[in-house]
């Protein structure tokens, strides 16, 4: 069976260039042969890329100098309680704004003084019952 | 099997229990915040990070920088480690991760400027410049997927347990990076 060049290269980008069945299409495919040659520099630049950069004597310094400094035992309750603090206010307000709107405010508990047309009503009411 | 690939196989090492058991008392003095036991931590495995950031990264500032960020991250992140599994390879994962960010990170600008530094091996020098170029088209996500496929010749299982990746996205990850390689590959024949 002949393969044709999309499945070869398929084999190729999965296998490697040792993919099976392959041989004799690259040496009848000049196209195919080229990609071989490419996709194979490809994987020997992947394998070599990068830099042979090693640490030197000062890195573990220059780590440490950055690191941040880590809170333990009662420091980290104090931070704690030092983060709580914005919420803790927060509810104080929220509560203190419910118990505002429970509370009935002054004046609505006295009366309306009566108009002067209200009071004549009242007045005329009061001389039909007399 | 690639010096890169023993320095970083997840396989146990043949640690004397006593190195193991300083180490461990190192991570428990970084966690009480010494920070001079953490140093010593850093000495430790220092090469290492800095061999597995090399594989990524040309210029050596970016490796001291990937290097400094997996230890910094080490050090935030050291609470969550759990003992099951080495500290190596925990740091591994860090490294990375740290990698993969900075890949990601990186504008189309810098990749650019990258290319400048190129240095083709004496070996068909027009040859390995040529695929320099080609491979400097493909995203920083893809040339990682393949550094690690292709380069360190890791197995999609293997990939996804040293990212904590689920298999399935490493496959899909892989499969889009090697279309890409071929579609960049193929490129060139129709120029």
């Amino acid at each position: 069976m002949i393969m044709d060049c999309k499945e070869i290269r398929n084999r190729l980008l999965q296998g490697g260039p040792e993919a099976p069945g392959t041989d004799g299409h690259l040496a009848a495919c000049p196209r195919c042969a080229a990609f071989a040659r490419r996709l194979a520099l490809a994987r020997g630049a992947l394998r070599e890329r990068g830099c042979d950069a090693l640490p030197d004597g000062g890195f573990a310094a220059r780590v440490a100098a950055r690191l941040p400094r880590r809170l333990v035992g009662g420091e980290l309750l104090g931070w704690a309680a030092v983060r709580a603090l914005p919420a803790a206010l927060l509810l104080a307000l929220v509560l203190a704004g419910m118990a505002a709107a429970e509370t009935a405010p002054p004046d609505s508990l006295l009366v309306a003084e009566p108009s002067s047309s209200q009071l004549f009503a009242w007045s005329a009411q009061a001389g039909e019952i007399r | 099997m690639t010096g890169i690939q023993a320095l970083i196989r997840f396989e146990p090492l043949a640690r004397p229990p006593e190195a193991a058991g300083a180490e461990a008392r190192l991570i428990r003095s970084s966690l009480a915040g010494e920070e001079d036991a953490f140093a010593a931590l850093v000495r430790r495995h220092q090469t290492r990070v800095f061999r597995l950031a090399g594989r990524f990264f040309r210029r050596p500032q970016d490796v001291e920088d990937v290097a400094q960020d997996t230890f910094l991250r080490a050090w935030r992140k050291l609470p969550t480690y759990r003992a099951e599994a080495p500290f190596e390879h925990w740091l591994t994962r860090l490294c990375l991760r740290c990698v993969y960010d900075r890949l990601r990170r990186r504008t189309r600008e810098e990749s650019s400027a990258g290319d400048a530094e190129l240095v083709a091996p004496a070996s068909d020098p027009d040859a390995r410049l040529e695929v320099e170029r080609l491979l400097a088209r493909l995203s920083p996500a893809d040339r990682f997927v393949l550094t690690l496929l292709e380069g360190e010749g890791w197995t999609v299982a293997e990939i996804a347990q040293r990212l904590g990746w689920t298999q399935t996205n490493v496959k899909v990850r892989a499969h889009r990076a090697r279309k890409r390689l071929r579609r960049v590959l193929e490129g060139e024949e129709k120029g």
